[in-house]
């Protein structure tokens, strides 16, 4: 892999840190000066927001039966 | 700790246990691939839990307490039951590495309304394809909005190892669905800004009237 391609990753990782909201307060504060300055960085951030939006709103969540619940109460008394 | 009654246990399990059922029930579902499995797996992680409700504090956080008996029951009884191959192979892994990477890179590179043509089937899929290990945390942090903290807790792995599987795994899934939009046609032409629908017709995307 050529130093473009790390240094893409490298900014891959830093976008999910900010957006897993596991940056620290300082370096939060720095990244977001950065998303300011760069639209490219700017575009990045959109397209991860995106991407994760379209997963968890398309993920299967199979609906369970409405005496689910009930079930489980009769259970456990 | 305290012993609880019998009143004050129901009214946790009512008021701050059962809001969570959904989420357990999605989360199961996907360790599972087996509705009736997911559903004996959420039973018994609400039945290990009210017998465990002396030791919750009320009021802090039962949806990752929940999820850690939940992925405890799994580990303990789902994975001896051999229904699909769950466990990860690092070896194996090790050599998908510089592949993933490139996942990262490709997806860069992809134009965002390439993933609005993804359904629910392709997107639940890619996820499920995903090995257990990366298929969890995905599930945890971007489905169930769990922290990175949260997370280490719930299946018992450092913070750097949880950062670095999500890592892993986003670019494994975002490989997964970008071959899955490029086979079905939805191509990143740049330039020319067109998009091929499944049928192998041409639409153009939104952005077309600028040319």
């Amino acid at each position: 892999m050529d130093n473009g391609n790390i240094d893409q990753n490298r900014v891959q990782e830093k976008i999910s840190l900010y957006l897993d909201n596991a940056l620290d307060p300082v370096q939060r504060q720095e990244f977001l000066h950065q998303i300011q300055s760069d639209p490219f960085l700017n575009q990045a951030v959109e397209k991860e927001k995106h991407f994760r939006l379209v997963i968890k709103n398309n993920l299967d969540r199979p609906k369970l039966e409405p005496d689910f619940i009930q079930y489980i109460k009769n259970k456990i008394h | 700790m305290s012993e609880l009654s019998k009143q004050r246990k129901d009214e946790i399990f009512e008021g701050e246990l059962l809001p969570n059922i959904d989420a357990l029930h999605t989360f199961a579902y996907h360790l599972t691939f087996h509705e009736d499995d997911a559903k004996d797996l959420v039973q018994e992680t609400f039945l290990k839990a009210y017998r465990a409700l002396d030791s919750y504090e009320p009021g802090t956080n039962a949806k990752a307490w929940l999820f850690k008996i939940l992925k405890n029951a799994y580990i303990n009884q789902y994975r001896k039951k051999v229904r699909r191959p769950t466990k990860v192979d690092y070896e194996d892994y090790i050599g998908y590495q510089d592949k993933e990477d490139q996942a990262s890179i490709d997806f860069m590179d992809l134009r965002e309304e390439i993933f609005d043509h993804l359904i629910g089937d392709e997107v639940t899929s890619a996820v499920n394809a995903l090995p257990v290990d990366f298929r969890a945390v995905i599930l945890l942090c971007d489905v169930e909005d769990f922290t990175y903290e949260e997370i280490s807790k719930i299946i018992d792995i450092p913070i750097g190892t949880v950062r670095s599987r999500l890592h892993r795994a986003r670019n494994m899934l975002k490989e997964k669905l970008a071959e899955y939009a490029r086979r079905m046609g939805y191509e990143d032409k740049r330039g020319q800004k067109q998009i091929k629908n499944s049928s192998g017709n041409t639409t153009f995307g939104a952005d077309s009237e600028e040319e």
